[in-house]
C-alpha cells in the first residue's frame, strides 16, 4: 500500500469516527426521537452510544493525527510489518543492544 | 438552556458502572463505555498494522492492546462489584478479559510465542461469546431488539476467534490482522447498539 494512502488512512480514522457519531446524534435527535431533544439529561449526554462514538473518534484523532505525519515523512523500510519473531518487545531490545555494540 | 446540578453530577458518576436497564430506573448503562473502550483500542490495531515500523518507535504503544484488555477487565470487576445482578456473569469476563490481556502481553513482551497467546485466546473468545450472546442477553431472545444485540455481540466475538484461527493456519498477513481489528472496532459498535436498544434508554 503505498505510504501517501496509509498517512491518510490513518490520519482520517479518527475524523471518520466523530462523522459516523455526529451523523448517528442527528439521525437520532432529528429523524428517531424528536421529542427527546427537549428533555436531555447530563446521563445521556455522558452515556449517549452517539456521543461515545464522537468522544472514541476524538480519543483516536488525537493519538493518529500525529502519526499520520510520522508515517507520510517515513522511509518506505520503516513502514514494513514486524515478521512474528520481530514483533515483541524482547526481539526490539535485543536488536537495539546488537545495535549499539556495533 | 441546560443547568447542571454538581449534587446530581456526583449522582450520576457514582452509578456509572451500573449496567441499567430494567430493573434498575434511572442507571447509567455500562455497554456504551465498553464498546467506545474497545471502538478506541480496534482503531489503534487497524493503525498499528498500518504504520508498521512507525508505531513501534514508542514501546509502550506495543503493550495498549493488552493494557486495554486488562483495563476492561477490571472494569468489569467493578461492574460485577457494583451490580446486583448477574455477578458471576461480569466476574467470568472479567476474568477471560484478564487472561487474554496477560498473556496478549507475555506475547509482546516476548515471553511466549504466538501460539501460545493463540491457544488461550481463541478459546477466550468463544467462551466471551457465549457469556455476552445467549447467556447475557436480557429478555426474549429473538424477539426483542435488546436480546437480538446481545446476540450480535456474541457472534462477533464468534467472528475474532475465527480470525484468529486463520491467522494460525494462513499465518499473519496485513489484511487478517486489520481485518482483526476492525473486528474489534465492529465488536465496540455492538456494544454501543446493545446501550442503544437496551431497555431504558
Amino acid at each position: 500500500m503505498p505510504t501517501p494512502v496509509r498517512a491518510l488512512i490513518i490520519g482520517m480514522l479518527g475524523p471518520a469516527l466523530q462523522a459516523a457519531g455526529v451523523a448517528w446524534d442527528l439521525l437520532e435527535h432529528g429523524v428517531f426521537a424528536r421529542s427527546e431533544i427537549g428533555h436531555l439529561t447530563f446521563e445521556h449526554i455522558i452515556s449517549g452510544p452517539a456521543h461515545l462514538l464522537m468522544a472514541s473518534g476524538f480519543a483516536v484523532s488525537v493519538v493518529c493525527i500525529p502519526l499520520a505525519l510520522q508515517v507520510a515523512t517515513a522511509r518506505p523500510g520503516e513502514l514494513e510489518r514486524p515478521t512474528e519473531d520481530e514483533a515483541t518487545i524482547s526481539h526490539e531490545s535485543a536488536f537495539g543492544a546488537a545495535e549499539a555494540a556495533e | 438552556m441546560l443547568s447542571i446540578d454538581p449534587a446530581a453530577v456526583a449522582e450520576a458518576l457514582a452509578r456509572l458502572p451500573l449496567h441499567g436497564g430494567e430493573g434498575t430506573d434511572g442507571a447509567v448503562q455500562g455497554h456504551g463505555f465498553f464498546g467506545a473502550g474497545f471502538l478506541f483500542i480496534g482503531s489503534l490495531l487497524i493503525v498499528e498494522t498500518l504504520a508498521g515500523g512507525v508505531w513501534r518507535r514508542h514501546r509502550l504503544r506495543a503493550m495498549l492492546w493488552p493494557g486495554a484488555l486488562i483495563a476492561a477487565s477490571l472494569g468489569m470487576l467493578i461492574v460485577s462489584y457494583v451490580q446486583p445482578t448477574e455477578k458471576t456473569l461480569h466476574l467470568s469476563l472479567a476474568i477471560i478479559l484478564l487472561i487474554g490481556g496477560y498473556f496478549e502481553a507475555r506475547y509482546r513482551l516476548g515471553q511466549v510465542p504466538r501460539s501460545t497467546a493463540d491457544m488461550v485466546a481463541i478459546p477466550a473468545l468463544v467462551l466471551a461469546g457465549i457469556v455476552i450472546g445467549p447467556v447475557h442477553a436480557n429478555g426474549p431472545m429473538m424477539s426483542s431488539a435488546d436480546g437480538q444485540m446481545h446476540l450480535l455481540v456474541g457472534l462477533v466475538a464468534f467472528a475474532l476467534a475465527g480470525i484468529r484461527l486463520s491467522q494460525v493456519r494462513l499465518g499473519r498477513t496485513l489484511a487478517l490482522d486489520a481485518t482483526f481489528g476492525a473486528g474489534v472496532m465492529m465488536l465496540g459498535l455492538s456494544l454501543l447498539l446493545v446501550q442503544q436498544f437496551h431497555a431504558g434508554h
